[in-house]
């Protein structure tokens, strides 16, 4: 299992830092060197200005032992076009290619995908390419859970494996979302520990020994409130919360006193649902409102 | 560019490291005490010879945790329990705010023993007669 795989789906409108941060921390997970990492975090820049005025994206990073992968689609012709322009890909001077070690295009019509590979200095230097992680590889580690179709408009979700290290990258977008959505420290300080609780209780319960599981995050705001839902496909709520030997109460406890909404449901797919609702003093979602057009849905 | 790639952007690293100041076994802590990384104290403290007669004095540097779950305050307790029972004293250094915030929400900062700095003597006090 490599020790990030995440794949987000961003409509248009939602909190694109999220993008910069997911892929920087994938790179710190792989252990490439601080200046690999940064070239990520830039690479995250360049495709978060993108995704800000794109429709909808899907992006996938996978982080491994000495490489992250940073795939975008499927996208349509015009997304794909779009896409290599605003990475320069096809200029001379393209700031895409001082950064990124390969470059491949798959698919064809609308079913195109772009692959951006970033080693470490040794394998950039000609050394052993065998077992770089791959995201052509990831439905062979991880069940392919459908999404939802009740998305929200402007959200942002990322899904991940139901493992501790995924943690630390569902706190970065917690911290990219906030970025672009002007929180202030103290709430997102919040919002990091009860979100984290919520994954937790996945991580640690929802999926019998030996299982890999699937944890999802949707972040998306309303007027004054900063929503995120956390979603696993495991054993269900009930037998959980009364599990007491592992102290789940504490979790809970920070749950209840840090959000001012807590609900756990049922959702599409059988999936369990924890909705956390933050109150905040941030505008309604309207991130790169300038790049997304005016529009004001 | 618009942004700048040297803000942050990579979680903070966790490390732990221990050593003797005075006769009391320091635990330094540093980036996010969480799922991943919990276990880590329980096994840092047991690497670590458990003291004279009497149990050890343990004081767990925190002013570098950058982040506190619920499983690594459940590990601190874990700690001060095993210590308390073999006759020791433990007690957390300079918590920072994300921990204190943690620590207040589930009304432990009095169980938890907490101290400004590493003072023997304090500790001392604290293990009492």
């Amino acid at each position: 299992m490599p020790a990030a795989l995440v794949t987000l789906e961003i409509a248009r409108g939602a909190p694109v830092e999220v993008l910069r941060r997911v892929i920087g921390a994938a790179g710190a997970g792989a252990d490439l060197p601080v200046d690999r990492i940064e070239d990520g975090l830039l690479l995250g820049e360049l495709l978060a200005r993108w995704a800000a005025s794109a429709d909808h994206v899907r992006v996938e990073v996978v982080g491994g032992e000495r490489a992250i992968e940073v795939v975008v689609g499927p996208l349509s012709e015009e997304d794909h076009a779009g896409l290599v322009t605003a990475l320069g890909l096809d200029a001379d001077d393209s700031p895409t290619a001082a950064i990124v070690d390969e470059i491949r295009r798959d698919g064809t019509g609308g079913e195109r995908r772009l692959r951006l590979a970033i080693w470490d200095g040794a394998v950039s230097n000609g050394g052993d390419r065998a077992g770089l992680p791959q995201t052509t590889d990831r439905h062979e580690q991880l069940p392919d859970q459908p999404w939802t179709d009740d998305r929200r408009p402007s959200s942002v979700s990322i899904r991940l494996p139901a493992t501790a290290e995924s943690l630390p990258v569902v706190r970065q977008a917690l911290t990219g979302a906030a970025e672009d959505l002007g929180l202030a420290t103290e709430v997102l300080d919040d919002v990091k520990i009860a979100v984290s609780e919520a994954c937790n209780n996945a991580v640690v319960h929802a999926y019998p020994d030996g299982a890999t599981g699937v944890i999802e995050v949707e972040i998306w705001t309303e007027p004054r409130r900063l929503l995120v839902e956390v979603r696993d496909w495991g054993v269900g709520m009930a037998p959980r919360s009364v599990d007491r030997v592992t102290g789940l109460g504490l979790g809970f406890s920070l749950m209840a006193s840090l959000a001012e909404e807590v609900t756990l449901s049922r959702g599409g797919g059988e999936a369990t649902v924890v909705r956390l609702g933050f109150a905040t003093d941030a505008p309604p979602m309207t991130p790169n409102a300038s790049a997304a057009g005016g529009r004001t849905d | 560019m618009s942004r700048s790639s040297s803000r942050g952007g990579v979680p903070p690293p966790f490390a732990l490291s221990t050593e003797t100041l005075n006769g009391v076994l320091v635990v330094h802590v540093s980036g996010e005490l969480d799922l991943g990384h919990a276990d880590r104290l329980a096994a840092a403290l047991e690497a670590e010879p458990t003291g004279e007669e009497g149990g050890r004095r343990v004081a767990i540097d925190m002013h570098e945790v950058a982040f506190i779950d619920s499983t690594g305050v459940r590990a601190l307790l874990q700690a001060k329990r095993r210590t308390e029972d073999a006759g020791g004293v433990l007690a957390l250094v300079a918590p920072s705010a994300a921990v204190l915030r943690v620590l207040q929400l589930s009304e432990l900062t009095d169980a938890l023993n907490v101290i400004d700095a590493v003072d023997a003597e304090e500790m001392a006090r604290l293990q009492g007669p």
